[in-house]
C-alpha cells in the first residue's frame, strides 16, 4: 500500500494548503498513508470493512490543527469535508460582518413573469440589480447561519460536505476553535462512504435537512413565498437522493409518484420515438421534473426517461405531499403548470426537430451546459486570420487567454477559451484563492499576483482552458510558501471575458469577420445553429427561430 | 429553457449595435456613389467637366479621402488594445466598401477616360489592381472557409500544422512497426515520403478522395498479408495516413488565405504613395 502508484499520484493531485505544512501555517500535523486499523480508531469508519477502508485511504488524512486555523473561507470551492476527531471549529460568516453587502451580490436568482423557473441574472459590469430583487442563490446556502452568529462544532460532527458534494462554495469561513484532529475526506472518498456506509449518508442527509434544506427549498422559485409551516412539514418529508453517473432517476412508462427537484448535476431526458429514444431535454440546478405527471389525472406514469450525466443529488417529493403542499398553497398550482407546460413545449419541439437532440447530447457529453460564455467561431465565415487571438492577447499584456482549437460542431469551433461554468471545477483545491469569482456575473477570473502556478486549477478544467504561462522568471528568495524559491515562476492564464473593459471579449470585437460569438446558452447556440441552417435552406421555420417550442 | 443558465454578459447590446452599423456603412457609400454620378452625368452633359475643374478637383478630393477611409482598417487591426475603437468587422465593411467607392471616385474624376501620362497611368493601373485583387481576396475569404468547413473534419492552426505533422508522423511510424514487418516497409517506402513534412498543394483538395481511395485499396492488400491481430494498428495507419492528408488541406487552403494578401498589400501601398505623389504635384503646380 505505501508504495502504491494510486496513492502518489493522489499525494501529488491533492498538494495543497490542507495536504502540505508549507502552505498554512495552522497544520500541525500530517498522517502518513493510513491503514485500516488506523482508521478504526475512529467512530466515521465504524462498520466498513478492510476492503473499502483500503479503497478509501488514498482519499483520508488525519490533520492537527493548531487553534485559531483558518480551514477556509467563505466563497471558496473545496473537494474536502472535514469529521472533527477532536477539538471544536467555530462557524461564521467573515465577509458579512464586516459589510452590509449579502456575500455574493452577483449570484442572485429571480423568478420570471410566471415565477416558476430558476435563472441566474447577470448584473451589468456596473453592478445594477436585476428586477425582482435580488435573493441568495441556494447553492451558496450550505449553513443557515444568521449575520453575526457563530456556530461552534464539536466531536463527531461533519462540515464542508454539502459544497463538496454539490460543487458549492462554502457559505460561511471555519476557523478551529482549540487545537482540533480532523480526519480530511476527499471527495472520490466521500461519496464512496455516502454510496456504501448506510449510517453515514443517513447522517449526511439528517445534517442536510437540519442545516440547509429548509432554506433550500423556501429559496427555490417553485416555493418561494411559500408559508413557514408549509416549509417545514416539506422537509421532513422529501427524500434525498444522489446519483452516480448514468444512473437512471425516471424511466418511461413506471408509475410517477415524485415531484423532483434537483439540488446539483445535471439529467439528461430521453423519450421513445418509434424504436428508438432521444434526448428532448435537459435538467440542471434548480429545474424541476414531473409537473405535468402530479396535474393530469391521465398521466400517472413517467413521460420520460431521466438519466443523471455524472454525480448529482436531488429532493424528491412525494406526490401525495405535493398535492398536499399545493392543497394549502393554491397559488403553486400555476407555478407548476407554467413550468410543466414548457417543458412539455421543449419535448414537442424537439421531437419535431431531432437537431436539437443531437445538440443536446453534444453539450451534454462536452460539459456545454455548464458553460454561461462559451466562444463558438463559425468555421464557414472564419478566414483563420487570429485577429481574435491577437485581440486577446493585445488586452491581456500580449499573452493570449485562449486557443483557437477544439471540438468542431455543425460548423462552429467551440474554442478552448474558459467556459466560465456554473459549478467550476478549476475553483477546487486552489492554494491560495488565486482563482476566484470575479464580481461580475459568472466570470472567473485568476489573479496573477497570488497565483504560485502549481496547476491545479489546469488540471481540473474538463476543457483544457487554463494554460500555464511561464513568466521566463525565477521565484524571489523570500517567497512563501519556501519551496517555491528559485524554482521558474509560472502563472495560471484564462478568458476573463474582458469584464473590465465596456467594449466587451476583444475576441469578438476584433474579429472583422463577425464569426465570433459569445454564447450562454443552450438556446443562443441553438439560435446560432439554425441561422446557418436557414443560410444552407434546411430550416424553413423561420418564426421559431432560437425560440424552441414557440 | 429550463435551465438556470445566464445569458452572455455583453452579446445582446452589441449586436444590436452591429446591425446599425452594417445599415449605415453601405448607406452613406451608395449615397456618395449614387450623388457622384449624378453631379458627373450633369456636368458632363453640359460640357463643363474637365479632371481639373472645381466638380473635378471635389472628385479628386473624395477619391483620396475614400483611400483614407480605406486605411482606417489597417489601423484598427494595429491597434487592437484601443477598444473604444469600435469593432473590427465595421471597419471591414468600410475598407471594402470604400476601397470601391475609391475606384468608382477614380474613374469619375478622371472623366472616365484611359490616361495618358506616365503617373497618372500607373495610378490607373495600380487602383484598379489593388481593387480588383481586394475583390479576388474577398471572394476567396468568402468560399475557402466554407470548403475548409465542409472538407475537414477538425480545425487546426496553420502555426502548428508542421509539428502536427510530426507527431502524426511518428504515431503512424509506431503503429507500422507493430502491425509488422510487410507493414512497416510499406510504411517507409510508400506513405513516409507523403508525410514528411505538411505539402501545400492544390492535389490534396482536388486530388483528395482518389488519394484516400487509391491508399485503401493497398491497404486491403496488405491487410491479407498480415495477422489478424495486426488489423487494428493498420486500421489505425490508415486513419493517421488520412488525418495528414487532412492536414494538408488545411495547410494548403490556409496558406492561400494568407498568401492573397502579398498580391494585394504591397501595390496597396505603392498606390497610396502615388495618390500622395499626385496630390503633392496638384498642389504644389
Amino acid at each position: 500500500m505505501e508504495g502504491s502508484r494510486t496513492v502518489l499520484m493522489r499525494r501529488q493531485l491533492h498538494s495543497d494548503r490542507w495536504s502540505g505544512y508549507e502552505d498554512h501555517a495552522g497544520l500541525r500535523k500530517l498522517s502518513s498513508v493510513l491503514d485500516p486499523v488506523d482508521m478504526r480508531r475512529y467512530a466515521v469508519f465504524d462498520g466498513l470493512d478492510d476492503k473499502l477502508l483500503q479503497e478509501l485511504s488514498p482519499d483520508i488524512t488525519i490533520a492537527d490543527w493548531g487553534a485559531g486555523a483558518i480551514l477556509f473561507e467563505e466563497g471558496s470551492y473545496l473537494d474536502l469535508a472535514f469529521w472533527i476527531a477532536h477539538g471544536e471549529v467555530d462557524l461564521f460568516l467573515a465577509k458579512q460582518q464586516d459589510s452590509p453587502e449579502p456575500i455574493f451580490t452577483t449570484r442572485v436568482m429571480r423568478t420570471d413573469e410566471v415565477g416558476q423557473l430558476a435563472s441566474v441574472v447577470q448584473p451589468s459590469a456596473t453592478g445594477s440589480s436585476p428586477a425582482g430583487g435580488p435573493i441568495t442563490f441556494l447553492a451558496t446556502a450550505d449553513f443557515d447561519l444568521p449575520v453575526g452568529a457563530v456556530m461552534r462544532l464539536r466531536d463527531g460532527e461533519l462540515f464542508g460536505e454539502i459544497g463538496a458534494l454539490n460543487g458549492w462554495p462554502q457559505s460561511v469561513t471555519a476557523r478551529t476553535a482549540t487545537p482540533c484532529t480532523l480526519i480530511q475526506i476527499r471527495l472520490p472518498a466521500l461519496r464512496k462512504l455516502r454510496r456504501k456506509s448506510k449510517d453515514l449518508r443517513q447522517r449526511l442527509d439528517d445534517l442536510y435537512r437540519a442545516r440547509t434544506l429548509r432554506q433550500h427549498l423556501a429559496t427555490t422559485p417553485l416555493l418561494r413565498g411559500c408559508a413557514d409551516s408549509v416549509i417545514e412539514a416539506l422537509s421532513d418529508r422529501v427524500e434525498l437522493v444522489s446519483l452516480q453517473p448514468g444512473e437512471p432517476v425516471t424511466k418511461e412508462g413506471e408509475p410517477a409518484e415524485h415531484l423532483i427537484l434537483v439540488r446539483s448535476g445535471f439529467l439528461k431526458v430521453t423519450q421513445r420515438v418509434g424504436a428508438g429514444e432521444i434526448a428532448v431535454s435537459y435538467l440542471s440546478k434548480g429545474s424541476l421534473l414531473g409537473e405535468p405527471e402530479l396535474l393530469l389525472d391521465e398521466l400517472d406514469a413517467w413521460q420520460t426517461t431521466t438519466t443523471s450525466v455524472g454525480h448529482s443529488e436531488l429532493v424528491r417529493i412525494g406526490t401525495a405531499d405535493m398535492l398536499e403542499v399545493i392543497r394549502r398553497q393554491p397559488g403553486l398550482e400555476g407555478r407548476l403548470w407554467a413550468s410543466g407546460i414548457e417543458r412539455l413545449r421543449e419535448v414537442g419541439f424537439t421531437r419535431q426537430h431531432p437537431h436539437r437532440a443531437d445538440l443536446i447530447d453534444f453539450a451534454l457529453a462536452k460539459g456545454l451546459v455548464q458553460g454561461n460564455s462559451i466562444l463558438v467561431i463559425d468555421l464557414e465565415t472564419c478566414t483563420r486570420c487570429d485577429d481574435c487571438v491577437r485581440g486577446c492577447a493585445s488586452t491581456h499584456d500580449g499573452i493570449p487567454r485562449f486557443v483557437r482549437e477544439g471540438e468542431k460542431y455543425n460548423g462552429f469551433l467551440i474554442t478552448r477559451a474558459c467556459y466560465h461554468c456554473a459549478d467550476p471545477l478549476c475553483l477546487i483545491g486552489c492554494p491560495t484563492g488565486a482563482i476566484r469569482r470575479a464580481n461580475v456575473g459568472d466570470v472567473v477570473e485568476v489573479e496573477p499576483s497570488i497565483c504560485i502556478g502549481c496547476g491545479t486549477c489546469a488540471e481540473n478544467c474538463p476543457y483544457d482552458a487554463i494554460v500555464m504561462h511561464d513568466l521566463g522568471e525565477n521565484w524571489p528568495p523570500h517567497a512563501l510558501p519556501e519551496r517555491l524559491r528559485g524554482q521558474p515562476r509560472a502563472v495560471a492564464t484564462k478568458c476573463d471575458l474582458c469584464y473590465q473593459s465596456e467594449a466587451g471579449p476583444a475576441c469578438v470585437s476584433s474579429c472583422p469577420h463577425g464569426c465570433a460569438h459569445r454564447v450562454g446558452t443552450l438556446d443562443e447556440f441553438d439560435a446560432l445553429l439554425r441561422v446557418k441552417a436557414l443560410a444552407h435552406g434546411l430550416d424553413q421555420e423561420r418564426e421559431t427561430l432560437g425560440r424552441p417550442g414557440k | 429553457m429550463n435551465v438556470t443558465s445566464p445569458g452572455s454578459l455583453f452579446s445582446r447590446p452589441r449586436r444590436s449595435e452591429l446591425r446599425t452599423a452594417d445599415r449605415l456603412v453601405p448607406l452613406v457609400h451608395g449615397g456618395v456613389a449614387a450623388i457622384s454620378l449624378i453631379v458627373f452625368f450633369v456636368s458632363a452633359v453640359r460640357g463643363e467637366y474637365t479632371a481639373d475643374s472645381v466638380v473635378g478637383i471635389a472628385f479628386g478630393i473624395a477619391a483620396a479621402t475614400a483611400l483614407a477611409a480605406v486605411m482606417l482598417y489597417s489601423i484598427r487591426r494595429a491597434l487592437p488594445a484601443v477598444r473604444s475603437l469600435g469593432r473590427t468587422r465595421t471597419y471591414l465593411q468600410i475598407h471594402i466598401q470604400s476601397g470601391l467607392l475609391f475606384l468608382l471616385l477614380m474613374f469619375v474624376h478622371s472623366g472616365f477616360r484611359y490616361p495618358a501620362g506616365t503617373l497618372m497611368l500607373v495610378l490607373w493601373w495600380l487602383s484598379v489592381w489593388v481593387v480588383v485583387s481586394g475583390l479576388i481576396g474577398l471572394a476567396l475569404q468568402r468560399s475557402i472557409p466554407k470548403l475548409l468547413d465542409a472538407s475537414s473534419s477538425f480545425e487546426v492552426n496553420l502555426q502548428r500544422i508542421p509539428e502536427l505533422v510530426e507527431d502524426v508522423r511518428n504515431r503512424a511510424r509506431t503503429a507500422a512497426m507493430r502491425a509488422g514487418p510487410s507493414a512497416r516497409a510499406y510504411f517507409e517506402r510508400e506513405l513516409l515520403p507523403d508525410m514528411s513534412a505538411p505539402r501545400a498543394a492544390l492535389s490534396s483538395l482536388l486530388g483528395r478522395a482518389r488519394i484516400e481511395h487509391y491508399r485503401s485499396e493497398e491497404f486491403q492488400v496488405l491487410r491479407r498479408t498480415l495477422p489478424a491481430d495486426a488489423a487494428p494498428m493498420l486500421d489505425e495507419l490508415f486513419r493517421l495516413h488520412n488525418t495528414k492528408l487532412e492536414m494538408d488541406l488545411h495547410y494548403t487552403l490556409q496558406r492561400i488565405l494568407r498568401l492573397w494578401l502579398g498580391v494585394h498589400l504591397p501595390a496597396a501601398i505603392v498606390l497610396i504613395g502615388i495618390v500622395g505623389l499626385h496630390v503633392f504635384f496638384v498642389l504644389y503646380f
